[in-house]
């Protein structure tokens, strides 16, 4: 009786140590997300603004797909102390909204290609890329392909490659 | 010695007699919370992500809130008939209920547990307004106007609401949208005290359920409810349709505040409208206008679509809304006295809310356009009031339902005692019909149209039995 009592404590706490041991931190880099892609790519792309007056900035998705509601919130809730972000689903609600911002030229209108939430795009490098294009009142538009790393806690933009507006171009 | 003053007229405009008038309080508190309420979503995350994302999370919250209210609809009424005050404890619990959603929803505003928090509101208001509907005509002495009481309490709930709402923009802009979801809750949790005051004065249902049921399928009764059955899903399918709509074309939030407030607007008009044309014509006449009226609006709207016209066809609908619930209410009063007591009313106001609750599913799960929203609303209401129109003008002029034979409308009422589980008076009806076949055809000698009549007759019957009825 004894000894099973003894096999059974040695199993629980294996079962207590095994998932403990799994839990402890490796060297792999932590992977760039979704939403942290985002924000750094609009981060990069519009001049932030302050926690009383944000950057107004109006997000399309490229594509038939819309960004994952979770991101969008996610996104919206990260930059909020410098960006007033919102998120539509078509070029023409983008011209809308901007209209119903007090100072329309002031709104930037960007767009982003949609990842799916969590995704990593290159396991080797661990690096994402994002097709981003902007455009503010009468500007012209401008396109880059960004590449997006983790350094530390931050999620940033290491690299821009000028590209051809493909999105923008027809507002 | 003190004497108590009475009312003066202002008052009494307002808030009715006392037997009623703090019921007419309460439904105030909970118009103002519901006003302060719908201006801090303004502030939300709603407002913020696209249309086509939040869609499919709005149709599960929706589909969520049918839920509970199909599981509502049978047990309310026995609720309401078992436990003594059971209707006081249901609004009370309303009340508290919103204020712990909105103290929650103000820590998560922009977050995504917002639909949760919201969509729990929205249920929780809609059984507050089913229990509320209830409660009212116990409320109501037996020589009271029904209409009358509850068209005073809906008008003075707007007044109270629009100047709540007022309030509540202020410290929105000044203090910010959480602010604005604690005075909604403070408002709810006046509301909950108030109803606890209430709790012993409504009465439970003392008439004979079943006769309530049958006189509510009866001519009268029945069209009323499903001509309120069709507003009310047009008001669901337009609420929920331009919120997405003009939010998916770029409009900004002013311009569905605007549609809000003109639907509220709308509705006010109508408790003032209502009695005047009730005074010069009958219930009837003022579903056709509230039918006609909404049809004529939207398809104007669709046709000439712009900010104004939509403005205008949403006010028009709210119009036509708050007319329709005066004449149901007055139908039910005249035709279906025994339809007064609570439990009948939960039920039926459980039906109408659902019927709000499918509409505004189809509008989420559809999407088009705010101009062609508009013009399938016109189409609906359009083929609903020509409908109406001939079901009127036909049963006036072609076939009045006097000229019936006395055979065929004591089967008609057989059938109506089947279906509400009478089957003993039903049958002995219809043995009695059957066993003088020419009351049924109305013709003498029989001849092959006679006989065929008896025939439909006698199947008619058996369905409603699940067997044959042998003479």
């Amino acid at each position: 009786m004894r000894r099973h009592r003894t096999i059974a404590a040695i199993v629980l706490s294996a079962l207590c140590i095994v998932p403990s041991a799994c839990d402890t931190p490796t060297d792999q880099p932590a992977r760039v997300t979704a939403q942290d892609a985002y924000g750094a790519a609009i981060g990069t792309v519009a001049e932030p603004g302050t926690a009383d007056e944000p950057t107004p900035v109006i997000v399309i998705a490229a594509g038939e797909a819309a960004v994952d509601l979770g991101v969008q919130i996610e996104v919206i809730g990260a930059l909020a102390d410098r960006y007033d972000v919102r998120f539509v689903d078509t070029r023409a609600a983008a011209a809308q909204e901007a209209l119903g911002w007090p100072a329309p030229d002031a709104v930037w209108i960007v767009a982003v290609h949609v990842i799916e939430p969590g995704a990593t795009w290159d396991d080797d490098t661990d690096e994402a890329l994002l097709r981003v294009e902007r455009r503010r009142g009468d500007e012209a538009v401008t396109a880059e392909l960004l590449t997006i790393r983790r350094r530390g806690p931050d999620t940033v933009v290491v690299g821009a490659e000028p590209v051809e507006p493909e999105v923008l171009g027809e507002i | 010695m003190r004497s108590e003053r009475a009312p003066g007229p202002l008052v009494r405009w307002l808030f009715g007699p006392r037997h009623v008038a703090r019921l007419t309080v309460v439904h105030c508190l909970h118009s103002a919370a519901e006003a302060t309420f719908t201006v801090s979503l303004a502030g939300s995350i709603f407002f913020s992500v696209s249309p086509d994302a939040a869609r499919p999370r709005v149709l599960l919250f929706l589909a969520v809130t049918l839920a509970p209210f199909l599981l509502i609809a049978p047990l309310l009424g026995p609720l309401v008939d078992r436990l003594r005050g059971g209707l006081g404890v249901a609004l009370i619990a309303t009340f508290v209920v919103r204020a712990a959603l909105a103290l929650s929803l103000a820590q998560h505003l922009r977050t995504l547990l917002l639909f949760p928090l919201a969509f729990g509101v929205l249920l929780v208001a809609k059984t507050y307004t089913v229990a509320r509907n209830a409660a009212l005509p116990t409320l109501v002495a037996a020589r009271d106007d029904l209409v009358a009481a509850n068209a005073r309490l809906s008008r003075t709930a707007t007044i109270v609401g629009a100047l709540a709402a007022a309030v509540a923009v202020v410290v929105y802009r000044e203090v910010s949208p959480s602010a604005t979801l604690l005075l909604a809750a403070a408002w709810y949790l006046g509301g909950a005290a108030l109803a606890f005051t209430l709790r012993r004065e409504i009465g439970a249902p003392t008439m004979a359920i079943r006769v309530a049921d049958v006189e509510l399928v009866r001519f009268g009764a029945g069209d009323a409810v499903a001509d309120m059955a069709v507003l009310r899903a047009a008001a669901g399918f337009a609420i929920f349709h331009f919120g997405f709509a003009l939010r998916a074309g770029g409009e900004p939030a002013w311009v569905l505040g605007g549609l809000l407030a003109a639907n509220s607007l709308g509705a006010f008009a109508g408790t003032i409208i209502a009695p005047a044309l009730r005074r010069r014509a009958a219930e009837r006449t003022l579903f056709t206008v509230a039918l006609a009226g909404s049809a004529a609006a939207t398809a104007l709207s669709a046709a000439m679509f712009n900010r104004v016209t939509l403005l205008v066809a949403v006010g028009v609908l709210g119009t036509a809304v708050s007319i329709g619930r005066r004449a149901m209410d007055s139908t039910i009063q005249s035709q279906a006295p025994q339809a007064r007591t609570a439990r009948v009313y939960a039920r039926l106001e459980t039906r109408l809310e659902l019927i709000w609750v499918l509409a505004a599913c189809v509008a989420v799960a559809l999407r088009v356009e705010s101009w062609i929203g508009v013009a399938m609303l016109a189409a609906f209401l359009v083929v609903v009031t020509v409908h109406h129109l001939r079901r009127r003008v036909g049963l006036r002029v072609l076939e009045p339902v006097a000229s019936r034979p006395l055979g065929e409308r004591l089967l008609m009422r057989a059938e109506t005692l089947a279906q509400h589980g009478f089957h003993d008076e039903a049958y002995v009806i219809a043995n009695e019909v059957l066993a003088a076949p020419t009351m049924v055809a109305g013709v003498e000698p029989l001849d092959d149209a006679a006989r065929a009549a008896i025939e439909r007759a006698r199947e008619r019957i058996a369905d409603a039995f699940d067997g044959p009825v042998e003479r």
